[in-house]
């Protein structure tokens, strides 16, 4: 099994390996390592890792923004899809006259912002009327909104409690100094910074402080939580993590740092932007700092102002000097850096940015609002302010994001569709009346998992819809729903799925003895239900639902893997026995199907000769001479007639080194008789070689896909293809003209420098070139062109064009439908946009190609022009006068012709080579990247054993490999041909 | 000389000393390389290449994977570019001093494309001339393996077989098996334009009058045809020199940039017992996977010394057998 790239499938290889190991095991210990192979235990494994911030707190529903950086975390990431454009910008009447610097907080009805003189403001979150305003006399952070209760901590330092119903002032508690960036609910506890170093929890219900603890300087920006341990940070360096308790879990100082910002969680790491322009991840385990980025910057202009925002995976912020970053969150590895902005020194960029799967929205320069492609840091869309500062930090919702203003504005970017939605909620239960948690919940193609008191709330404009429900074990629930306006209350109940057990065993094919330590598989159409592994006396016991169709069996290099179509349709299945084909053994009878083509292929060659004999009889009876072709056509076939030869030497080379060899390290082998291992060597050879010559190349994994080999080369031929026309044009091109002037006078200038030009092209390494010319041209090309829809990054404008997805005709493994060749399919549907970044980019591959390939070519091609630019004709020519351009482009040119033809055709394979670096560098979707993928996997994969995961074996790199040796094959035979049809001579000369 | 009459006009002395003037090795070298500038040039940056070569392995012996390692430089995020004393700088996540390990590496690279060529180019070179002087079962057999050889990329080729051999080579042996295996993938880039030049060799008439005098086809094969059927050769080296440095910068390469897209450990089937091999590929391709991002981070020094020592290394090699080939072939244009 190819390891595919996604983690979901990766953990179910990892697992299948696993079992295999304890399969491996006396039966004995297989049962003591019973309940790891339960079914329900194989699924609850099966499913993707949960890439959600680690947080106590459930994550945010799609219309909520509770609290400053929109979560406890202070991640800054919300996974709901934010606007994607600026058509949908609009305001509604003044909220209030002054400057709005903190940050919106929005639930599914109300939006609450607050001035910097403590006026606050609730507003209908569908259509921007003053639902209350009250006022806490005092410039408000960011509220946090929690349990209906509005929370505010203020410049005076008193944390003010309002009923977010009404606006009513609820409690008050003084906390001595100002209270800074913004305040956190977490279990009841509001945890709150102080301008006098002070961190402070206090009983939301006013019932006072309950814990406090000073680190010495102002706290730098919001507290933060995650997984029930607060994170604080001073001015000064001094970060504390406590739990919830108020027990110090660790604290740690940074030296020589002054921090303005608090931190973001993401995963297990705290980031930390620093005054000087630096960020660092710190352990949230135990305060260790993991790794730190140095923006090298300027102190006041690189300074980080505001926290970064993460996903987990990436952290991404903007620092003081109007530089974007992305870095890799795992090892702080730059992703990428956009400059694409506007320039800020001066300003003090306060707002937060928001990161989601589709946009990273950003203030920059403090002034215009930008959306970038995450990727990429490409911009998507930006919106100025024309010289407004912009100081809050933005919330964003689905399909919305909110703002508040210098000039006293609410900004929402946001499609009404999404203002108009009534909040749908409900609890999931069994029959007995238990809440099921992580059960998905659908509604107008949004889904939502449920949470663990099994509740759930989605929204859904007015209309008719079907609810749907179903997890793990439960029965699919469906229920049709009208919505005029919010439903709450709903009562989903799921009933679990009914098993049925499938039981059998696995024997060897030929021998019928029982195998043992393979992995057992059963699908159903919603993917896997269980899973074990057969036991020492090869039996197998699983439990599987109605609609489970298929029995999957492999994991093993000595055997092929198989599939089974079993139907479980309300009872049990016992005593399968399926049996497995060793690998390596050719299949018995494989001649039949073809043994009577043979024997006419065989008759019909034996009666060619016996008349080509005759003719040849008869012409010598006439006295001419007794050979039939001419001398052309008897070289055409003496080099046909090699091909076959070196093919059959070529599949041997093949299959010894690709597959018995690996199947002989693997002891697949050990302890049978030399004489068996001979015969199996040969019958296997043969199996192979006919299912290679004959087409029948099975199916490979290749990354996520599982596709016969002849789709994938169906799919990624035709771009190779393309590729390779535009290449090789510009090769022929400029090595012909380039090849001929250097020989023309050697040693002349031109010649030096295509002399010393072609060495350097020779020794730098064609991924270097590339990878330079990527640095240092890719970039502004993508800026002017646009990045290609497929390849190095997607091109986001483009996609919106089509509604945010890749369009119909772009199939699931990157190629183009119909023909596979993008630019013509691009004519086909009339996409222009696609078809001139695919163009632009073709050429610029084609170049590159070029400049290294020709380098190659001219090493020889100078030497033959050379000769011939010498020959007496050429002199005699000059002799009577023709002018030097036309005997070197006509009379030189016409007799380097046929040698250069020949000269391509010795270079052909280096050529190849060439090209698939140059596409696997730009991650194109074409044969030669495929091959390199599946090299580059050698090691995990056991080169050329598809190991059984329930397909046939097929071996994608074998095939390209005689694919690509066909190509040369040919390309040589046709050289060959066309140039001795230039020049006769050549013939003679026995060259 | 000898024969020339003893009282000789003075032109005819002024040739006589030309003549004897070549008859010291010493002298003859001299003039060889001041009439051929070229190998005057990449002769001495070999030798001064081979010198290197020989104090590094003096000092460094075969120590396999032993780079002066600093934890410091490795995990620095920005690693410090050439000083005064680090002339070429620093690489991180190998954690060592460019210059240093460059100069460590010499010996081993100039083991290893001597050992690939020399194998190649004799194999190639012998295999080539018997081919085309013997012509018959000889000629069809050779022919058709170069053929077969020429017909895969040699860069695939060369990785289908390693591959194959990989798991039965212990891992300190798995650079002889890839330097066996390319030689093996190379020798017939040698044997055929080797085999078309003895081939027309094969019939000039000093061959024929060779034959006619009763020379053993062994003394014929080795006196004149090989020595007179070498040209090709010198042009094909320095091409090989690039396909050698290709695949061993093209192999940490990939395994580096699928470690670094992916996550995955370095699961890359590689010809170098350890990932910091001293090797001048490998620094190069390590260069490049970690200085060289495009757009985002650039250390220069990382990838540039490594690509400059390869390159002159290349430049030298060319130049060298360049002047090489007009010493064997005299009369050829160059």
């Amino acid at each position: 099994v190819r390891l595919p790239p996604r983690s979901g499938a990766r953990t179910l290889i990892l697992l299948l390996l696993l079992l295999l190991l304890f399969g491996a095991l006396p039966a004995g210990s297989a049962h003591r390592a019973g309940p790891a192979t339960s079914p329900a235990a194989l699924l609850a494994l099966m499913s993707p890792p949960s890439a959600l911030p680690l947080s106590s707190t459930p994550p945010p529903g799609p219309f909520e923004w509770a609290t400053f950086h929109g979560d406890s975390a202070r991640s800054g990431y919300t996974s709901v899809r934010g606007p994607s454009s600026t058509a949908e910008a609009w305001a509604p009447p003044q909220a209030t006259p002054l400057p709005i610097r903190s940050g919106p907080v929005v639930n599914s009805t109300r939006i609450f912002v607050a001035d910097i003189e403590g006026n606050v403001v609730a507003l209908n979150r569908l259509n921007g009327t003053v639902v209350w305003r009250t006022t806490v006399w005092s410039s408000p952070t960011t509220p946090t909104l929690a349990g209906g209760t509005l929370f505010l901590g203020c410049d005076n330092g008193l944390l003010y409690a309002l009923d977010a119903a009404t606006g009513r002032l609820l409690w008050t508690q003084d906390l001595g100094s100002a209270i800074l960036q913004g305040t956190l609910d977490v279990s009841g506890e509001i945890i709150a910074g102080t301008e006098g170093g002070e961190l402070y929890a206090v009983n939301d219900t006013g019932a006072g402080i309950l814990w406090s603890h000073s680190l010495g300087s102002p706290i730098a920006g919001a507290p933060a939580e995650a997984g029930g341990v607060v994170y604080a940070a001073g001015t000064a360096g001094q970060l504390l993590a406590v739990d919830l308790n108020g027990t110090p879990v660790w604290s740690e100082t940074l030296r020589n740092v002054t921090l303005d910002v608090g931190f973001a969680v993401g995963g297990a790491r705290l980031f930390l932007g620093e005054a000087n322009g630096n960020l660092s991840a710190i352990s949230a385990a135990n305060g260790s700092t993991l790794w730190n980025f140095s923006t090298a910057a300027g102190p006041f202009e690189g300074a980080i102002e505001a926290p970064p925002a993460t996903d987990g995976q990436s952290v991404d912020w903007i620092e003081g000097g109007g530089a974007i970053y992305s870095v890799n969150a795992t090892n702080g590895s730059l992703r990428w850096l956009s400059n694409a902005s506007v320039p800020s020194a001066g300003y003090l960029l306060l707002s937060a940015p928001v990161l989601t799967p589709s946009g990273f929205y950003l203030i920059d320069g403090g002034e215009t609002l930008d959306d970038l492609n995450p990727a990429t840091g490409v911009l998507r869309w930006s919106y100025p302010y024309g010289g407004l500062t912009i100081y809050s930090s933005p919330a964003v919702i689905q399909g919305g994001l909110i703002l508040g203003t210098d000039d006293g504005l609410v900004n929402y970017f946001s499609p009404p569709s999404s203002l108009a939605s009534w909040p749908i909620s409900g609890t999931v239960v069994n029959p007995n009346g238990t809440p099921l948690a992580n059960v998905t919940v659908e509604l107008n193609s949004q889904s939502v998992l449920t949470g663990a008191d099994g509740s759930f709330l989605l929204y859904a404009p007015n209309g008719s819809y079907l609810l749907l429900a179903g997890g793990a074990g439960t029965e699919p629930f469906s229920l049709p729903l009208t919505v005029t306006g919010p439903i709450s209350g709903l009562r989903l109940v799921l009933r679990p799925v009914a098993t049925f057990s499938v039981s059998g065993e696995l024997v060897d094919g030929d021998s019928g003895r029982a195998v043992p330590g393979a992995s057992v598989v059963l699908v159903g159409p919603a993917g896997y239900e269980a899973a074990t592994v057969s036991r020492a006396d090869g039996s197998f016991l699983l439990r599987a639902p109605n609609g489970t169709d298929f029995l999957s069996v492999g994991g093993l290099a000595a055997y092929y893997g198989t599939s089974e179509h079993v139907v479980v349709n309300g009872s049990a299945l016992v005593g399968l026995k399926v049996a497995l084909s060793p690998v390596g053994l050719a299949s018995a009878g494989f001649f039949d199907p073809y043994g009577i083509y043979l024997l006419l292929a065989g008759v019909g060659a034996g009666a060619l000769v016996a008349w080509l004999a005759e003719v040849s009889r008869r012409r010598r009876t006439a006295g001419l001479s007794g050979r039939i072709l001419s001398r052309f056509g008897r070289y055409v076939l003496m080099r046909a007639s090699l091909m076959p030869v070196q093919l059959l030497a070529l599949l041997a080379l093949l299959f010894a080194f690709g597959t018995f060899l690996p199947l002989v390290a693997e002891k697949a082998y050990a302890g049978l008789s030399s004489w068996t291992i001979l015969k199996d060597f040969l019958e296997g050879f043969l199996a192979f070689a006919w299912s290679m010559v004959s087409g029948d190349w099975g199916y490979a994994a290749y990354g996520h896909l599982s596709e016969p080999v002849t789709t994938y080369i169906a799919w990624w031929l035709p771009y190779t293809l393309e590729l390779m026309a535009f290449a090789l044009v510009m090769s022929a091109a400029l090595g012909y003209a380039a090849g001929l002037r250097a020989g023309w006078k050697p040693d002349g200038p031109f010649d030096f420098g295509t002399r010393i030009a072609s060495l350097l092209g020779l020794l730098i390494p064609s991924f270097l070139v590339i990878l330079l010319v990527l640095g240092g041209a890719y970039s502004s090309f993508v800026h002017v062109v646009g990045d290609t829809p497929y390849g190095i990054l997607p091109n986001l404008a483009w996609f919106d064009t089509h509604g945010g997805l890749p369009p119909g005709w772009i199939g699931i493994g990157g190629n183009t439908l119909p023909t596979g060749f993008p630019l013509v399919d691009a004519g086909i549907h009339g996409d222009w946009q696609f078809f001139e970044v695919v163009l632009a980019k073709t050429i610029f591959q084609a170049t590159l190609i070029a400049i290294v390939y020709v380098a190659i070519f001219l090493r020889y091609a100078r030497h033959s022009a050379a000769e011939h630019a010498h020959a007496l004709s050429v002199v005699a020519a000059r002799s009577r006068g023709v002018p030097e351009r036309r005997l070197l482009w006509y009379h030189t040119g016409r007799r380097a012709l046929p040698e250069f033809v020949l000269l391509f055709a010795i270079t052909l394979p280096v050529y190849i080579g060439t090209q698939a670096v140059a596409e696997a560098l730009f991650s194109d979707p074409g044969i030669g990247n495929v091959l390199l993928t599946e090299m580059t996997q050698v090691a995990s994969s056991g080169f050329g054993i598809t190991h059984g995961n329930g397909f046939p074996a097929g071996n994608l790199y074998q095939v390209t490999i005689l694919f690509l040796f066909l190509v040369v094959l040919g390309g040589n035979l046709l050289a060959d041909v066309i140039a001795r049809y230039l020049d006769p001579r050549l013939l003679s000369e026995g060259r | 000389v000898t024969a020339l009459a003893p009282e000789a006009e003075p032109w005819e002395e002024e040739a006589l000393g030309a003549l004897r003037a070549q008859r010291t090795p010493l002298r003859r070298l001299v003039r060889t390389l001041t009439r051929n500038p070229s190998l005057l040039v990449g002769g001495t940056i070999l030798a001064v290449y081979a010198v290197l070569g020989l104090a590094a392995w003096l000092q460094y012996g075969n120590s396999v994977g032993n780079l002066p390692f600093s934890q410091s430089w490795a995990e620095s995020i920005t690693p410090p570019g050439p000083t005064l004393a680090h002339p070429f700088g620093i690489m991180n996540v190998l954690g060592v001093d460019l210059a240093g390990a460059l100069y460590e590496s010499i010996p081993w690279d100039l083991a290893l494309l001597g050992s690939i060529l020399g194998i190649a180019v004799a194999l190639g070179t012998f295999a080539g001339a018997w081919a085309g002087f013997a012509r018959g079962p000889v000629d069809w057999v050779v022919t058709s393996l170069v053929d077969l050889l020429l017909s895969v990329p040699p860069f695939f080729l060369v990785i289908v077989l390693f591959v194959g051999l990989y798991d039965f080579v212990p891992i300190g042996y798995t650079l002889v098996l890839f330097v066996l295996l390319f030689a093996a993938v190379l020798w017939p880039y040698y044997a055929r334009p080797v085999r078309s030049r003895a081939e027309s060799v094969t019939s000039e008439p000093y061959v024929e009058a060779a034959q006619a005098s009763g020379g053993s086809r062994g003394r014929i094969l080795l006196r004149h045809i090989l020595p007179n059927s070498l040209d090709p050769v010198f042009a094909q080296i320095p091409i090989d020199v690039y396909q050698v440095f290709f695949v061993l910068t093209v192999f940490p390469f990939l395994g580096c940039s699928a470690q670094g897209s992916s996550g995955h450990s370095f699961a890359w089937v590689t010809p170098f017992p350890t990932a910091a091999f001293p090797e001048w590929g490998n620094l190069l391709a390590q260069g490049v996977c970690y200085g060289l991002q495009p757009g985002v981070t650039n250390f220069w020094w990382m990838y540039f010394f490594p690509a400059l020592v390869l390159i002159l290394f290349g430049v030298a090699v060319a130049l060298t057998t360049d002047g090489l080939s007009a010493v064997f072939q005299p009369r050829v244009a160059r």
